[in-house]
């Protein structure tokens, strides 16, 4: 392997694991919004279980 | 009759539960496993090699930054933007945006495709559950103990062909250990279990355990990958840093030989190592019949097949114009962070491809193969013909083939998943039935597909030809369309404004025109090139027809002087028809019912 693909292999392997890592960082501390979603108020026929 | 219109109203106007996600993290390990599939461990390592690691990944970059994350943040608003009018689908949310009824029956291809996909994606997921069987059981360990590698190839491609039923129509439909038809059965249920369950208790609860549990099996299978040192002292240079080298360096160094007249000169073996290299060099300079060329990254770069390879790899690997990313949005608020769901998704996706793919299939299999057996092979030809046979050489290579193996089948469901929920999310818009039903009658539909495609197994030509049309066509088709809507019809302005709400990050200003401009025009580019290439036969090389019409998908519908119509594709594209025809039959039926949901509301 050149000194050449060392770097185009870690470059481009650090980067996306750095952006992954800081991604999931951002999102594990992203206080409340982390756990739970504010979903939506919005009418769909769906999981409509009376319908049964 | 008047009862059945009661019926209809009441459900279509009684509050009911409604569909959403449980937690932030869910959400983007859903989308993130809607991304990461086969192509992320066994496509995009075969691309990289073949174009050169270092040119490669620079065109790689660049597609991610102009088409691959920005298309994807305009999937994320337009399915939010949708789905706070009440709206799940592409269908109806392409239609609300468009304001424009053309609109509904361009975003049936946002429901089209993933169903499509999901009838041979089944199939594809059984290949990977079989092959784990197969390692554990031992039905894998083919041939007897001192065979050389060259004599084991031709066993590993057979019992491809046996277990797939590449050999003959029907041949795969059985229930034997080392057929497909079993396993088949099996992910087929598992999917609509777990499908059925919901969009929290069932894709988001599977993907929330799934997707660590494949990062964690791709990491060992890495670690022994990066610890396989020289396995056979005899050939020195089929070494894991070759390997590494084999796949990442920039400049490939190339055995050529001389083709049909004295110009012409055919690649006929990457060469990596200093050794390797000095005696090819040593024959070469003896022979007037081969030569050694070094071909720099840059001169790469000028290779469009190389641009049209990383921009397709990025499109199809973040599962841009899908139809997936739209819908599972369109469960999110406006509180939700869009921006960072939807750069963490990508990311993740990005981290299993480079990071992860990127560092095992194709160094694993040059250790034990060397370039003579990597180069050329194609996604199922490295997946399930060269990896079994490179576990099969391993110390204690059934278990880590079976890891593999069931790392690729959970990496296939949390994708197969994301593809029945806008089918889920169309059905229950436009006809009067609950999730349940829903679940009930797409199962219907899509195993009558599988079906086809699985009895269909000669030369597994129904499920290319499909994948082909459907599975590449139609996406850079959707792509397109929802990026020109979200740039030119809703406007860049208002759509970053719909984007950022409840962002913590703020995207810089020049995203704008990298949206309303590059992004369409990079796309298009990319659109007519692997047009001209693989509809019209047109050679991107040297730019010229090739006098042979028009390429082999289009040769197997309509036949061509000395190539007979293939029967298989036929049928696979009046499938393809069919199905479109149906669904734009809903559509059309729903009129009311799509309209009267974003009566009154601003576009």
């Amino acid at each position: 392997m050149t000194t050449s693909g060392w770097i185009i292999m870690l470059a481009s392997v650090g980067i996306v694991t750095g952006v992954f890592i800081l991604c999931l960082y951002k999102v594990l501390t992203g206080g409340d919004t982390a756990e739970h979603m504010h979903g939506l108020e919005q009418e769909t026929p769906d999981t409509d279980e009376s319908s049964n | 009759m008047e009862n059945k219109e009661d019926d209809r109203t009441r459900r279509m106007s009684s509050p009911q539960k409604k569909e959403k996600w449980n937690s932030r993290l869910g959400v983007i390990l859903a989308v993130a496993g809607s991304a990461v599939g086969l192509g992320n461990f066994l496509r995009f390592p075969g691309q990289a090699a073949q174009y050169g690691g270092g040119a490669f990944m620079t065109a790689y970059f660049i597609s991610l930054l102009l088409i691959g994350i920005p298309i994807c943040w305009v999937e994320w608003t337009l399915g939010r933007y949708g789905g706070q009018r009440g709206l799940n689908s592409s269908p109806g949310i392409l239609g609300f945006v468009s304001g424009h009824p053309a609109g509904k029956y361009l975003g049936v291809l946002g429901v089209i495709i993933p169903v499509i996909i999901y009838m041979y994606y089944v199939y594809i997921e059984a290949w990977c559950l079989g092959y784990a069987v197969n390692f554990v059981t031992g039905g894998l360990n083919l041939g007897e103990e001192g065979m050389a590698v060259s004599e084991l190839v031709p066993l590993y491609g057979g019992f491809f062909e046996r277990f797939v039923g590449a050999n003959a129509d029907g041949s795969a439909v059985g229930l034997n250990m080392d057929q497909v038809g079993i396993y088949l059965l099996i992910v087929f249920l598992l999917n609509f279990v777990l499908i059925f369950r919901g969009l929290s208790k069932g894709i988001e609860w599977f993907c929330k355990y799934a997707m660590p549990a494949l990062v964690l099996l791709a990491v060992v299978i890495l670690v022994r990958v990066l610890t396989l040192g020289t396995p056979d002292p005899a050939k020195p240079d089929q070494n894991i840093v070759n390997g590494l080298g084999y796949m990442w360096n920039p400049t490939q160094v190339v055995l050529q030989e001389q083709g049909d007249s004295p110009d012409v000169w055919v690649d006929k073996q990457v060469l990596v190592g200093a050794d390797v290299i000095a005696s090819q060099r040593r024959a070469a300079a003896g022979s007037e019949e081969l030569r050694v060329v070094e071909k720099s990254m840059f001169s790469q770069l000028a290779n469009p097949l190389l641009w049209l390879a990383a921009a397709g790899q990025i499109f199809f690997s973040l599962s841009v114009g899908f139809g997936v990313i739209i819908t599972y949005a369109s469960y999110l608020s406006e509180k939700d962070d869009i921006v960072l769901s939807g750069l963490s998704a990508s990311s993740a996706n990005e981290f299993c491809e480079v990071t992860l793919g990127g560092l095992i299939s194709i160094p694993a299999a040059y250790v034990f193969l060397g370039a003579a057996g990597v180069a050329g092979m194609g996604t199922f030809g490295l997946g399930f013909n060269v990896l079994p046979l490179v576990f099969s050489q391993m110390p204690a290579g059934n278990i880590f083939g079976a890891i593999f193996f069931f790392l690729l089948f959970l990496a296939a469901v949390t994708s197969s998943l994301s593809m029945l929920q806008p089918g889920i999310a169309f059905l229950e818009e436009v006809l009067p039935i609950n999730r349940k039903q829903s679940v009930a009658l797409l199962g219907l539909v899509t195993s009558m597909g599988c079906i086809f495609i699985v009895y269909v197994s000669k030369g597994v030509k129904a499920l290319d030809t499909i994948d082909f049309w459907v599975g590449t066509f139609c996406l850079f088709v959707l792509a397109t369309i929802q990026v020109i809507l979200f740039a030119w019809v809703m406007g860049v302005d208002k759509g970053f404004k719909e984007m950022e709400k409840g962002a913590e990050l703020k995207l810089p200003k020049f995203m704008k025109w990298v949206i309303k401009y590059v992004s369409p025009t990079y796309l298009l580019i990319i659109f007519g090139m692997f047009t001209l290439q693989n509809v019209l036969g047109f050679d991107l090389q040297s730019f010229s027809f090739t006098g042979e019409g028009p390429a082999g998908y289009v040769k197997d519908l309509i036949g061509w002087e000395g190539h007979e119509p293939n029967q298989a594709a036929r049928l696979s594209v009046i499938l393809i028809g069919v199905v479109i025809l149906f669904l734009s039959i809903l559509v059309a039926g729903s009129k009311d019912h799509l309209e009267s949901k974003t009566e009154g509301m601003e576009k």
